[in-house]
């Protein structure tokens, strides 16, 4: 186990389908070592398995042979309670279709994955220097009004935390705060601040992915996964996405992306072109 | 719009009803000359109905503030309406007549229900209050 | 301070924010609520009044005078009080008759309207030591001898707070005041034996009735017969007509006959409701199974979701359960309340408009019914759910979402 210290390891991976009673690879023998801080992306036209080849890395899909390894641990070997909790803290996904829960507030579907399970999130119990140099890092690039805010979003919580004499109700109160704010900074860095109490029905198609994608960053995941991040996103938004997906992995977060957007490649660390199931280096 | 509705359209109806029911299908008990404690409770509850109704008719015109308290109002005035004719002024004594078989519950269910809906009122209207 | 959302608030978010949904399904499952406990609660007075009537009416036969064979039927059932005699001598040749096991005697006066706001009553005179149809029941309820002048009431008389009432002008001292039984009792007061003629005197006076008052120290209502092992009351009556030419003239009344007609009525009604409230539930169902497959689609996307920000299967079933439990227990208490409404006050409305014996059942009985319609209302959206569930469950369905988009 401890050998394998990279993060995600695709082990002549392959998952078949059957379309009009011919069985086809849409994955074929798949092998990809993706480590931390890596930023990849893997081209190539729909329908070439690209969508069943992350599906199978965040578990939705199982492979029908080889196996995927993801912070050691095999993915098809979980139970569903433990598959569930990486997708939860070692997983962010950004779906390609909009899978917003349309009964909450932008805000509130920002901070529901970090309520599931009661074990304490990166950024509230040693988060803190991460989460900073991620706001350090991005004001190098553009001044987005968050930078300045981000350091005291964090530090209230860590006293809060701090103080031993906090009974339970404020330490609720606090963490509370302290998911507002992270939400409040990822939506303020992705440009959506002010949306924060709209409902998603209430968006346009760019807003509702940058709010998958805060959503997918509220855990702080070792991996994210995002299929297509920039689908519907012009120009100013790509940049800003990419601007921040960059800044995640410098920061030491691997993202796995697929993507048709030429705007998005050139951000990239490593670009994978898929073909008939069969992945090559470009 | 619709938290206007419900704090006036019920008191409408339900005033309007309290206010008819006794005087018509819900009266008191007829045939007897000495005008009895059913035929107070009918007046009351005739006057506390249309009470009910301007209450709900005052609703369709003022904001949600003012909504809350003519709601409390209304909840007041439902609980005299259940008061009437049990304490406070009463019903015929023989259980088959049929102010005590008819009026009485009808009176009581309407108070019940102008109760409720008021309740309702007030929480819907209360909450965009608290909303700003 | 802002709430923040957690997956526990997530169900009332869910029902908020769809109030369309929400409020047909609330519909459908407060009228499932409705008809189910208001029809049982029927059935259940219903069946308790005709238990109550069954007890009421001990005897095989009734004998009574001429032509009054209707308004003894009535006296049993629900119809308004009477008067009508003949006299001692004619009953003690009838208990001579061959056949009979016990006999008693009583006597049936209808009072007027005893004050201002009461209604006519009818007063009762029983044997209390050879009654078997009233007496049992009497004594169930009153340990006392019944001293003469002293009156019992039913459960409807009103009786002053001084515990007497005012008939003919005097106050009568009463000793107790029997429970309902949903029949023509609850609006007779008993007296003994020995003081009818006392109320007949007294009543004949008022009423003018001088026939009546001649006949004070000898009026009798009915014989009041049990037939013996082996005979029938049809054979009883058979020999009674026998005794003396004139009886054949005489009223007979089988109130086991009677008992069977109310039955046969009241067995009718019951199964109109029953078929009424299964037909509200089957046509409910299939609504809410409708409402709950079509929303099968429009979820799934939002089920998958949750999914994928890393729900387990098992958050996903609280959350489907959590909804319909609060659908469902709360269309529940409305429909219970609202049937309330509708069924207690109206009690005696009701009980007077079916013509049937209907007594109210106790407190027990209902709290017990309206846990079952809370249960069936819950246990009805929970399995309409489990078909949201049992869909999303299927290994693929996740597949074809993901493929779909």
């Amino acid at each position: 186990m401890a050998s394998t210290s990279h993060l995600l390891v695709l082990c002549e991976v392959t998952r078949q389908f059957i379309r009009r009673g011919k069985p086809f690879n849409a994955v074929d023998h798949v092998n990809l070592i993706v480590d931390e801080g890596e930023f990849i992306a893997v081209v190539g036209r729909s329908g070439n398995g690209k969508s069943t080849l992350i599906n199978m890395v965040a578990g939705l899909i199982r492979p029908t042979s080889g196996s995927v390894t993801v912070d050691d641990r095999n993915v098809a070997a979980l139970s569903d309670n433990e598959l569930s909790r990486l997708r939860n803290r070692t997983l962010g996904f950004v779906t390609q279709g909009h899978t917003l829960l349309g009964n909450l507030t932008v805000l509130d579907n920002v901070i529901l994955p970090a309520t599931m399970f009661p074990d304490p999130l990166p950024f509230a119990c040693d988060g803190e220097d991460e989460v900073s140099e991620e706001g350090q890092s991005l004001s190098d690039g553009e001044a987005l009004a968050a930078d300045s805010s981000l350091p005291d979003t964090i530090v209230p919580f860590a006293d809060d935390s701090g103080a031993k004499s906090a009974d339970a109700q404020n330490i609720q109160a606090g963490q509370r705060r302290a998911l507002i704010s992270r939400a409040q900074d990822l939506l303020n860095q992705l440009g959506i601040a002010d949306l924060a109490d709209s409902y998603p029905r209430e968006l346009s198609g760019g807003e509702m992915r940058r709010v998958s994608i805060a959503r997918a960053l509220m855990n702080q995941p070792k991996l994210l996964i995002a299929d297509e991040p920039t689908g519907d996103l012009d120009q100013e938004s790509t940049d800003i996405v990419m601007r921040l997906l960059r800044a995640q992995a410098d920061n030491g977060m691997a993202i796995l992306m697929v993507t048709h957007d030429p705007d998005a490649l050139a951000w990239a660390d490593t670009v994978y072109r898929m073909d008939a199931g069969v992945l090559s280096k470009v | 719009m619709k938290n206007k509705l419900f704090a006036s359209v019920p008191n409408i109806l339900l005033g309007l009803l309290i206010a008819v029911a006794p005087q018509t299908f819900a009266h008191a008990c007829i045939g007897h000359d000495m005008p009895g404690a059913c035929h107070y409770s009918q007046q009351a509850a005739t006057g506390i109905g249309v009470v009910i109704l301007v209450l709900g008719t005052v609703a369709l015109f003022v904001n949600h503030q003012i909504r809350v308290g003519l709601n409390i109002a209304a909840i007041a005035n439902a609980l005299l309406l259940l008061a009437v004719p049990t304490f406070l002024i009463g019903v015929c004594k023989g259980a088959m007549m049929h102010c005590r078989m008819v009026m009485l519950p009808a009176l009581i269910v309407l108070g019940v229900l102008t109760m409720v809906f008021a309740g309702i009122a007030i929480w819907l209207d209360s909450r965009s209050t608290a909303r700003g | 301070m802002h709430s923040v959302i957690t997956l526990r608030g997530l169900p009332y978010e869910n029902l908020k924010r769809k109030p369309l949904r929400t409020a047909a399904l609330l519909t459908i499952v407060t009228v499932l609520s409705l008809t189910f406990f208001g029809g049982t609660m029927l059935t259940m007075n219903l069946n308790t009044g005709m238990t109550s009537m069954e007890q009421r009416l001990g005897a095989d036969l009734m004998v009574v005078p001429q032509n009054t064979a209707q308004q003894a039927e009535a006296l049993l059932t629900n119809g308004s009080p009477s008067t009508f005699y003949f006299t001692t001598d004619i009953a003690d040749t009838i208990k001579s008759a061959d056949g009979i096991e016990q006999a008693s005697e009583q006597t049936y006066i209808s009072s007027l309207a005893a004050a201002c706001c009461d209604e006519k009553l009818q007063i009762i005179g029983f044997d209390p030591d050879s009654d078997f149809v009233i007496e049992p029941w009497i004594a169930s309820q009153f340990d006392g001898t019944l001293q003469d002048g002293q009156m019992i009431a039913g459960a409807n008389v009103n009786v002053s707070v001084d515990g007497t009432i005012e008939l003919y002008g005097r106050d009568w001292p009463v000793v107790a005041q029997l429970a309902n039984t949903g029949t023509n009792l609850d609006n007779s007061v008993f007296i003994n034996t020995a003081t009818v003629p006392q109320m007949v005197s007294v009543s004949s006076k008022m009423t003018k009735n001088s026939a009546f008052a001649k006949n004070a120290d000898k009026a009798v209502s009915t014989v009041l017969i049990k037939v013996k092992q082996g005979y029938d009351a049809q054979t009883v009556a058979d020999n009674i007509k026998h005794l003396d030419s004139r009886f054949s003239d005489l009223g007979y009344v089988y109130p086991g006959g009677i008992t069977a007609t109310t039955k046969n009525s009241l067995n009718a009604l019951v199964s109109y409701l029953a078929a009424f409230v299964s037909a509200i539930w089957a046509m409910g169902v299939i609504v809410l199974l409708a409402v709950f497959t079509s929303s099968v689609n429009e979820r799934k996307r939002e089920f998958a979701s949750l999914r994928i920000m890393g729900a387990t299967r098992g958050m996903l079933n609280a959350i489907i359960v959590k909804e319909s439990i609060m659908i469902g227990a709360s269309g529940g208490v409305v429909g219970v309340g609202l049937a309330s409404l509708m069924i207690f006050p109206f009690s005696s409305l009701i009980g007077t408009q079916l013509q049937l014996p209907y007594l109210q059942a106790g407190p027990i009985a209902i709290i017990g019914c309206a846990v079952v319609t809370l249960v069936c209302s819950t246990v009805i959206g929970i399995a309409g759910s489990m078909l949201t569930m049992w869909r999303l469950s299927k290994p693929e369905a996740y597949l074809t979402l993901r493929e779909g988009d």
